[in-house]
């Protein structure tokens, strides 16, 4: 390479590239990324965010324009802004440091902002076009679009596109040609790159186009496979660490989507068909916080330890234990642990002659500690073994004799001394020595006390499924321990009840459920080993009412009265309670007001507003990690599944003052039963995980919490109903305010007249978005095609006879002349003057001399010939072009041949 | 791993787009995913319209400086194409370790004006003809994901690698000691100066100028015979290139002995001697004279010897050249050794050979 060579390569290296495209294409990213932060801007700041989008804009184009034109005076610019916002921000530095100190802090941001991003900008067209470094702003790019979603960020379809569209169209112009992997520079090369730059731009807008069309017909297969991919990942991790069983009713409302696995969970057997859907409830939430609903249970403590059996009575307690089951178990608990704990210290005291009074026993971290009369620790604490610990019943004699064993100063405990211990884990009892004297300590003893009691025998059937739930291992000592639940209800008649038996799959007790207005039954029993896995699970069996006619059976009742109007009274204090704030919701509410007296209207309003505010899907994707769970589900995403619709109803039916609790459990469809002669009630289903469902329940008067099913159909259709209530009932009320549902399609898509939408690329996004992306691709293609033109028009006019003659050859073959020649034949002269009558002989015959001049003689043609050719080409192509037929001359003028 | 890498971005922009429900994500993901399938097939067919030439199939370069080599591509696609990459094998002739390079560069569609011509430079450190050959044509996708390639055929070129000129200190005999026939021979170059009278006419040999043929007389024969001139006042060198003494053929001894035949030569040129070189061309089958007495006559010569098959055994060398005539005249042999009359000049050192062509003093008086 010579020194002038090597000069103009140095100098083509330099420069930079000037070809527009590469500014439009960036601008077109910054415009995308712009457009993110404009539309999840405040609706005050949005303003604000378009004048920063012109400022960014504006600024690029004139770091561009200096950059591309005085290329020399770019680094004094880049120097002098640094300096120009050092200067600027040294003096506020003071005002800047003292509005990040106030409360908020945001002024001080506020105040830095334009400096900010004028350095960004700086940066990234310094990156972009000096360094040609794409990497940073691609990743930050590809980051923005994949994780806005998480991040709780809106996007546009015009801020994908054209992010994508400059993302990769960007890459593309990068592309790096080298030689020997040193870079290589080539004029012309830039051109190369600038038109596949465009052509991958458009090639991806036409390629949105089918996309979105699939995306909009095809949605649900598309997002099922997602989440299908999820479930089966999510399996995999499970099977990887061990963790098989799922608990399907833990309180949780989802922030994504539902996984169902269609895993069997038991087996149901009823003797009648059910009408309707039978609702099995599992689950009862109290108060619901960080995207979870509280047990129940622990809400109703304070409320069953003011009817306790033991100082109400056993009628009362019965009363109780129809209405409020679960709740009632937990005190019921507490009372045949405290039983226990009493007589055991009794036993002890006059088994070892101390008098121990008191103990604590540390449930959490399995330790016990007895205190004598004078408030002595006489029993030092002691850490229990972890599988003992575990398990409550059988924890308590044995850490009494670890006590006593084990944690005495030479086996002796004061004067006494300790010889020998035996552990009966089987038997669930412990015996030691003390003084010669053996001491037995078990736990069955405190049982038959408990089993006297009808609610007791109830409540510790009760016992199973609370720890079932909870995830505690079972109860060793109950194993096997059969018994049966008398009938409670004076008017209890088996025959006129359906019965119902539940028998749970792989000895999984953690998703047990039971029905609603429970007669009598058996609870569940469990089989455990010595490690406290449960080896068998039997049935359950149940008396209920499936038709609600309660009323009136139990006002004959004592005290009926009373204790319902004290439950109704604390059902109100306590289940109309709101932790979290939501503040669409609320004001939706707020601006809606009803009757609160009239239960019918309010559930007609929220059975209204869940139809036109969202639809059914399983799969409406994750909650951003910055909304709320339920305004996102109603108010931004407009779809979601059962337990969104239940939290959100429950919710509401709260702002209005209404007593309603969240439900999960099964819901099981009629269809789903199949008769089964060989069972012993004649029917039977297979309940699967897919039928677990979420629902409120709402207190009425003389029935108790009734369920109320706030769910739609995939159609939009509602079909909640209660006693008092039913689709008639909603039809007028509804017609009284006059509401109206929307029409939904089998897709769960408004065919109708509703404004809400339902996420995702609906009708009214759908159009338009194709619309644009049709618009915009043929828009692109045809500037770059015209650009491509007016590059090659003005490049006619200075293009060497041979290149002239090139281009004549091509045209001609394009209008389908003389397409076996290629000029190199010795009668093309007249074949092309035969082919082109209006072409002068002579004309053709100098062209094809001055060409042979140009390729052998030493001098080649001057420029007048050079002119000459070009002209005869110009001539020619009017000749062709007139001749064409219409489709083909665009193509002819625009494509193949720019005249 | 660019493939990897975008099933991964397009895997994960799925699963986000999917979870978090975002329809114009997905729209993207599936635009991406067309586009790649796309791509795949764009690659097949933009390989069977994308071929690769040498436009310039010689060209002349000296030693030591960077050589440029002209790749032309032909794009007959309507789409632009955003990289290919060239596979050249380059060597040195006579040399068994061929160099690979790759070049990657792109092109314009066919019909636009812009040229898609790259020139690629590389240094020639030795003298002698480097072949060059386009081996393979490797079409990426505009994303670069999917490539597919052909291997190109007979796409060749040729560099000659000039020595430089080197001036040597010579000190030249009288001149009618030394020649062993004083003729007026001579054979101008330059069109239009043709005063000189012909002497006889010969057959034509490899060299000789084409406008030296005697038309009518070949059109006759149906042979081609050159004219040949007589000169007045030039002398008649005799230069004999014997290249048996040396078997091996590694470039750097080509090299040396090209340097210092083309310094010799062009040395003795400047003292208005006209110069016979005779060699051994087993290519040809024979011994092979060139007459020179103007520089370009030099570099074609070289060029000639470059591409001869000189290098053989003494035998084969002494069947053809008369001993006696040699003793007469000078001869440079591939041990670098320099004969004047029979009398040894100087013997050259392979490493040393620029060095003692410029500083050393050649007596030949």
């Amino acid at each position: 390479m010579t020194r002038k060579q090597k000069n103009e390569a140095d100098k083509l290296s330099r420069r930079p590239d000037s070809s527009p495209a590469l500014i439009i294409l960036y601008m077109m990213g910054l415009f995308g990324m712009l457009s993110v932060l404009y539309d999840n801007a405040l609706a005050d700041s949005k303003p604000i965010v378009l004048m920063i989008t012109v400022a960014i804009e504006v600024f690029t184009i004139l770091l561009w324009y200096i950059y591309i034109h005085k290329n020399k005076y770019f680094m004094y610019l880049v120097l002098g802004i640094c300096v120009l916002i050092t200067l600027m921000i040294i003096p506020s530095w003071g005002n800047i440091i003292s509005g990040f100190s106030q409360p908020g802090g945001m002024s001080g941001l506020s105040a830095l902002l334009p400096f900010i991003l004028a350095i960004v900008t700086l940066l990234f067209f310094y990156l972009e076009f000096v360094l040609r470094r794409h990497s940073i702003l691609f990743l930050l790019c590809m980051g923005m679009v994949i994780l806005a979603p998480v991040l709780g960020l809106y996007l546009s379809i015009h801020s994908v596109v054209l992010i994508v569209i400059f993302q990769f169209g960007f890459y593309v112009f990068n592309t790096k040609i080298s030689f020997n992997r040193s870079r290589l520079i080539v004029k012309g090369s830039a051109r190369a790159s600038a038109m596949s730059a465009v052509a991958a731009a458009v090639m991806l807008l036409a390629a949105f186009v089918p996309a979105f069309i699939a995306e909009h017909f095809f949605e649900d297969e598309l997002y099922m496979q997602v989440y299908q991919a999820d479930g089966y990942l999510q399996d995999g991790i499970n099977e990887l660490f061990g963790n098989l069983s799922t608990n399907l009713s833990d309180g949780t409302v989802s922030r994504g989507n539902l996984r169902q696995s269609g895993n069997p969970i038991f087996d149901l057997s009823v003797k009648e068909l059910p009408e309707n859907r039978l609702y099995l409830k599992n689950y009862v939430g109290s108060t619901y916080s960080s995207d979870r609903w509280e047990n129940a249970y622990q809400q109703d403590r304070t409320f069953f330890e003011y009817i306790d059996p033991d100082s109400s009575g056993d009628k009362f307690g019965r009363m109780g234990l129809i209405f409020y089951r679960e709740p009632f178990v937990t005190d019921l608990l507490n009372a045949i642990v405290n039983d226990y704990y009493k007589s055991l210290l009794k036993e002890l005291s006059l088994q070892t002659d101390i008098k121990l009074v008191s103990f604590d026993y540390d449930y959490k971290n399995g330790y016990l500690c007895c205190f004598d009369q004078n408030g002595r620790e006489v029993a030092v604490s002691c850490e229990l073994p972890n599988d003992i610990a575990a398990d409550k019943y059988l924890a308590v004699p044995t850490a009494c004799a670890y006590i006593f064993y084990e944690n005495s100063t030479n086996r002796y405990y004061g004067d006494n001394l300790i010889e020998q211990i035996n552990l009966y884990n089987s038997d669930s009892h412990a015996s030691f020595i003390i003084n010669d004297r053996m001491i037995d300590i078990s736990a069955l003893p405190v049982y038959p006390s408990v089993l006297n009691q009808t609610s007791r025998s109830e409540a510790i059937s009760d016992i199973y499924t609370t720890f079932g739930r909870q995830g505690i291992i079972y109860n060793k000592e109950l194993r096997d321990f059969d018994y049966s639940i008398m009938a409670m209800n004076p008017g209890f008649d088996d025959s006129q009840t359906n019965r119902i038996t539940i028998t749970p799959k792989n000895n999984d007790l953690m998703n047990v459920c039971y029905p609603y207005y429970p007669a009598a039954g058996n609870a569940f029993g469990a089989v455990g080993d010595n490690d406290g896995r449960i080896t068998q699970a039997t049935a359950c069996e149940y008396y209920f009412e499936d038709k609600i006619s309660m009323e009136g059976r139990w006002s004959d009742l004592p005290d009926y009265e009373r204790f319902v109007d004290s439950y109704y009274d604390y059902a109100k204090s306590n289940y109309t309670y709101i932790k979290t704030n939501h503040p669409k919701l609320s004001a939706l509410c707020h601006e809606t007001s009803l009757d609160t007296s009239n239960i019918n209207e309010v559930t007609t309003f929220i059975l209204y507003t869940l139809q036109t505010h969202a639809r059914y899907s399983k799969t409406p994707g994750s909650v951003p990690f910055t909304a709320d769970t339920i305004d996102y589900f109603l108010f931004d995403n407009h779809q979601g599944y059962c337990v969104h619709f239940a939290t959100a109803a429950a919710l509401m039916y709260r702002m209005y003052g209404i007593p309603c609790r969240y439900v999960t459990g099964f819901a099981v469809s009629n269809g789903l039963f199949e008769e089964d002669k060989n069972s012993e009630l004649g029917f039977t289903a297979e309940v699967s995980d897919k039928c677990a469902h979420a629902w409120v329940e709402i207190f009425l008067k003389d029935y108790g919490w009734v369920p109320v099913e706030v769910t739609p159909t995939i159609d939009g259709r509602m079909t909640a109903s209660f006693p008092g209530f039913n689709d008639s009932v909603m039809r007028n009320i509804m017609k009284k305010h006059g509401w109206e549902f929307v029409t939904r399609n089998e897709d769960g898509r408004i065919i109708s007249n509703d404004n809400n939408g339902a996420g995702g690329l609906d009708s009214d996004t759908f159009l338009p978005m194709l619309l644009f992306c049709t618009a915009a691709s043929v828009v692109l293609a045809l500037t770059a095609v015209f650009g491509r033109w007016c590059y090659s028009k003005k490049k006619q006019k200075t293009m060497s006879c041979r290149a002239a003659f090139d281009k004549l050859i091509n045209m001609l073959h394009f209008c389908s002349l003389l397409k076996d020649m290629n000029g190199s034949e010795r009668n093309f002269a007249a074949d092309l003057c035969e082919a082109l009558p209006e072409l002068d002989p002579r004309d053709a015959a100098r062209m094809m001399s001055i060409l042979e001049a140009e390729s052998f003689s030493q001098n080649g043609a001057d420029e007048q010939e050079h002119e000459f050719v070009r002209s005869l080409y110009s001539s020619c192509s009017q000749y062709l072009y007139a001749r064409l037929k219409w489709y083909k001359k665009p193509l002819f003028r625009f494509i193949y041949c720019f005249i | 791993m660019k493939k990897i890498v975008t099933v991964l971005l397009l895997l994960l922009a799925w699963y986000f787009a999917g979870m978090n429900r975002q329809p114009y994500v997905m729209a993207a993901v599936i635009c991406g995913t067309i586009f790649v399938v796309l791509s795949f097939f764009l690659t097949r067919y933009l390989k069977h319209k994308l071929t690769a030439e040498i436009p310039e199939q010689s060209s002349i370069i000296r030693k030591n400086m960077q050589a440029e080599f002209k790749i032309r591509t032909d794009n007959k696609c309507r789409l632009p194409i955003n990289k290919y990459k060239l596979t050249i094998c380059m060597n040195y002739q006579g040399s068994n370790r061929p160099v690979i390079k790759k070049l990657s560069g792109n092109a314009c569609p066919a019909g636009d004006p812009e040229e898609n011509l790259a020139s690629v430079y590389f240094a020639a450190p030795y003298c002698g003809m480097i072949s060059a050959e386009l081996r393979r044509l490797r079409v990426y996708d505009y994303f670069m994901i999917f490539s597919s390639s052909s291997k190109l055929r007979d796409k060749k070129g040729e560099v000659a690698v000039l020595p430089p000129i080197r001036k040597m200190n010579i000190r030249m005999p009288a001149f009618g000691s030394y020649t062993n026939e004083p003729v007026a021979e001579t054979s101008s170059d330059k069109k239009g100066e043709d005063h000189s009278e012909i002497r006889f006419i010969r057959e034509y040999r490899e060299g000789d100028l084409t406008r030296h043929i005697h038309r009518n007389y070949s059109a006759r024969t149906e042979k081609l015979w050159v004219k040949e001139y007589q000169r007045e006042n030039d002398f008649i060198f005799d230069l004999f290139l014997d290249s048996s003494y040396y078997k091996e053929t590694d470039i750097e001894h080509r090299d040396a002995f090209y340097e210092l035949v083309y310094a010799v030569v062009n040395n003795l040129m400047e003292n208005d001697i006209v110069i016979r070189v005779h060699y051994l061309d087993k290519h040809r089958g024979g011994a092979v004279m060139f007459e020179l007495d103007s520089r370009k006559d030099v570099d074609r010569f070289i060029l000639d010897l470059y591409k001869s098959d000189c290098f053989c055994t003494q035998e084969e060398f002494l069947n053809y050249f008369n001993v006696l005539a040699m003793n007469n005249a000078m001869l440079l042999n591939t041990s670098l050794e320099w004969y004047f009359c029979g009398r040894p000049i100087y013997r050259f050192q392979k490493k040393n050979i620029y060095y003692e062509l410029v500083n050393r003093y050649f007596d030949l008086s």
